[in-house]
């Protein structure tokens, strides 16, 4: 009725005033409606380019790929450290032990990119969060800027866990930094342009600012919002001295509190008590054995790698792009043949200057070494190493209360709740076998009496339901229940490059192998920071707190007293079986590995 | 009639706006969603309901040949269900379609008849305009229309809860409230009542 009457008046009406404005109204409508349409399809275009998929090499990826970790605006980051200098300080690459990229000769602009950045810290176009294609440069972490190190006068090793950096440190003043009521884009970019004059003159770079000043904009009203949603959950994050106290933040450098991470993530619930402090590890030579971590709980390298970036903050969403994902792949491939190819230094040829070990006793540590470690870890076989358990799988455990070494990374709250939720957190294609899984854990906790962990399990499939329809073709990194699961003890694991796994244990609680094998005492309390690798005693200098605490070379105070920071345990050679000087042979032994 | 439909700019062009606006909107929106694709493969499909939600409702309310008006909303609400379409097999199923029928079996070709036969409806009532009562188009017209009518209101007011349940359902309220309308004013002429 409305159509036809429509139609039918307007060939009458189209030569009056009413009918010319209708005409006017009419094509002004429809010109602006395809303009607003090409406007939207040049914008896609523009995100296809910008977001532009690129095979990396393996080692590209470790180093240089994007994860979803993007962090900030990559004007705003060159410029951190004057803008931001109350939170971040004036020199917070130096400051948080992440290691400069040793070229003096790049500049302070967006052009020298990524040469002017950290170790690890990679440039793409990603937005934080979604890693949504936007054409404006954000700064993000790949895994080397956890897994790098600089030892002796060698320049960054890729693969070899970070001695120095303190990541829970810099993410709790990073978050200062951004919550500063004062930070908008304005500020941002009259810093940078003050830094790298020049660069915004002209039309189109004119355009171009007002695009990536909305964004800065955007992207610092979305983190202040996600900071503040997850206050009650992460609590205010320190700032100023209060970072670097380990009442605060007990991790301190090189170690990371993996599990908290996952707690919040998969689980959405409070992590603040987890004490499963880790140090970070070396992510080499991972193709020797099945199964991965301290405690051989995942069994895919991808999974794993998956996993670590997860923890670290990517998003479902983030995790699916075909970019990021397969730049996980990529990495994790990298981390399997890391060691062989490409190969990794040796103790020797980075500390030239250390004493030489006698053949003699070369051979002798070797025999010692036969008789006291290689019943766990195995021993060199060629390229590659002889584990006792040949299959690796199901992984040789030696049980917590056998090798008594701290238990906070094996036992905590939600611990047994872990392998479940988190293969239910990524939809596969078909979610049957993940529903099933999930409904069983609700029916036990129900057995249990557990009433609210049973409503939690619930509440996950109504969860799991909802990703299912955000991801219809499955996640595409999925994985089947059994690649992770809970372990009671830690992997008697390979240790190839014992010398770059320093500091010992999987809490990083005793700096070197000459404390860990007994030929010193291992110390209650000692500092860390940036104080230098010892080639003699095979590990990270870690000199004894003064009257006044740790001084600004190693400042973070490591009491092993504290709860997640024992260096109780593993015993071997177990104390008194063996003679100083065949422990002496040990030692110079294990430095060969 | 057909010169009308030709010479008047009025309603495709208003119906142009309101899509330009509204797949503008959805684009900048989504930035700030969780799950981009995810987000524009929600929001393309809302968005072409509530475009052919005028078209719907006047091929209900209209008693003879549909006019313009239905022609525009009608055209614009198939563009939007083709962006649908295309976030939805490209981004969310990854260009798979045998993941598509994986994951939806019979629903999926439900789905991908209704895209076929609204875009040949739109495609005819563009090009052969002078056939819009022959009985082969009405057939088409009103078999497109109770399809893309039902997956709507299956889609929105049956399989989803929220928002989008809410407007499904305000579709299903506005349809019967026309229905009504079409069936008092049909009784009122079979009456001989006038208009």
């Amino acid at each position: 009725m409305t159509g036809k009457l429509s139609h039918s008046s307007a060939s009458n009406a189209n030569a009056s005033p009413t009918g010319i404005a209708r005409r006017i109204v009419g094509y002004f409508a429809g010109v602006v409606g395809v303009l607003l349409l090409a406007a939207s399809a040049f914008w896609w275009r523009g995100e296809a380019e910008w977001g532009r998929f690129e095979p990396l090499t393996p080692e590209q990826a470790f180093a240089e790929g994007s994860f979803g970790l993007e962090l900030a605006p990559l004007k705003y980051i060159l410029v951190a450290s004057n803008v931001s200098a109350t939170a971040l300080g004036t020199s917070w690459i130096r400051r948080f032990g992440f290691l400069s990229r040793k070229t003096p000769a790049a500049g302070a602009c967006e052009a020298d990119a990524p040469q002017n950045l950290p170790v690890g810290f990679t440039v793409s176009n990603r937005l934080p969060g979604s890693a949504t294609p936007l054409p404006v440069k954000f700064v993000g972490l790949s895994c080397a800027a956890c897994h790098a190190a600089s030892i002796g006068e060698s320049g960054p090793i890729l693969g070899v866990g970070t001695q120095t950096a303190d990541v829970i440190g810099f993410t709790d003043a990073f978050l200062n930094a951004v919550l500063d009521p004062a930070l908008n884009s304005k500020i941002i970019l009259g810093a940078y342009d003050r830094q790298c004059p020049g660069e915004a003159s002209g039309f189109r770079a004119q355009a171009a600012r007002w695009v990536e000043a909305f964004f800065i904009d955007r992207w610092l009203s979305g983190v202040r919002a996600q900071t503040r949603e997850n206050v009650t959950k992460y609590d205010l994050p320190y700032h100023g001295a209060e970072l670097g106290s380990p009442d605060n933040i007990p991790t301190g450098p090189s170690r990371t509190r993996p599990f908290r991470s996952v707690v919040r993530n998969t689980l959405d619930l409070p992590g603040a008590k987890n004490i499963a402090y880790s140090k970070v590890p070396l992510a080499a030579m991972q193709g020797l054995k099945r199964w991965s971590q301290f405690d051989g709980s995942i069994g895919d390298p991808v999974v794993r790698s998956m996993i670590a970036v997860f923890t670290s903050g990517a998003s479902l969403a983030a995790l699916n792009e075909p970019q990021i994902s397969d730049n996980i792949v990529k990495a994790a491939a990298y981390t399997l043949r890391r060691g062989i190819d490409p190969p990794l230094p040796s103790l020797a040829e980075t500390f030239p200057n250390r004493p030489k070990p006698s053949a003699e006793t070369l051979e002798k540590g070797h025999l010692v070494y036969v008789r006291a470690c290689d019943g766990c870890h195995g021993h060199p076989n060629g390229a590659g190493w002889s584990l006792p358990s040949a299959s690796g799988d199901p992984p040789s455990i030696t049980p917590l209360p056998e090798i008594g070494t701290d238990p906070g990374r094996i036992i905590f709250r939600y611990a047994d709740m872990l392998p479940i939720a988190l293969s239910a957190t990524l939809p596969a294609a078909d979610v049957t076998v993940q529903r099933e899984a999930l409904v069983a854990q609700s029916a036990k906790a129900i057995r249990q009496g557990d009433l609210a962990q049973a409503d939690w399990w619930n509440e996950a499939i109504i969860a799991l339901e909802a990703r299912s329809r955000e991801f219809p073709a499955g996640h595409r990194r999925a994985f089947p229940a059994g690649d992770v699961t809970q372990r009671d003890g830690y992997q008697n694991a390979p240790i190839p490059f014992i010398w770059l796994r320093a500091p010992y244990l999987h809490n990083g609680s005793v700096p070197t192998v000459r404390q860990l094998i007994g030929l010193d005492e291992r110390p209650t309390r000692f500092c860390r920071g940036d104080a230098g690798y010892d080639p003699i005693a095979i590990g990270v200098i870690a000199p004894p707190p003064g009257a006044n605490g740790c001084d600004s070379k190693a400042p973070f105070l490591f009491d092993t007293t504290q709860p997640g920071n024992s260096n109780a345990g593993h015993l071997h050679p177990p104390p008194g079986t063996v003679a100083r000087e065949e422990l002496e042979a040990l030692l110079a032994y294990v430095g060969t590995l | 009639m057909t010169t009308a439909r030709r010479s008047d700019p009025l309603p495709f062009g208003l119906a142009l706006l309101l899509l330009g606006a509204g797949v503008v909107a959805f684009t900048l929106l989504s930035l700030s969603a969780d799950d981009v694709s995810y987000a524009r493969t929600e929001w393309t499909a809302l968005l072409s309901m509530l475009l052919a939600t005028p078209a719907v409702l006047l091929y209900v309310l209209d008693r003879g040949t549909p006019g313009p008006w239905w022609r525009a909303f009608w055209t614009v609400g198939l563009i939007a269900y083709l962006l649908h379409f295309w976030w939805a097999v490209f981004r969310s199923f990854n260009g798979d379609l045998g993941a598509v029928v994986e994951r939806q079996g019979w629903v999926a070709y439900t789905n991908f008849a209704v895209t076929g036969l609204w875009t040949l409806d739109v495609l005819i009532a563009w090009v052969l305009p002078g056939r819009a009562d022959t009985l082969a188009r009405i057939v088409l017209r009103s078999v497109t229309w109770a399809a893309v009518t039902a997956s709507f209101l299956a889609a929105a007011a049956l399989f989803r809860t929220g928002t989008i349940a809410q407007i499904g359902d305000a579709l299903a309220l506005a349809l019967v409230i026309a229905f009504l309308v079409r069936v008092l004013g049909l009784a009122r002429l079979l009456a001989g009542e006038p208009k």
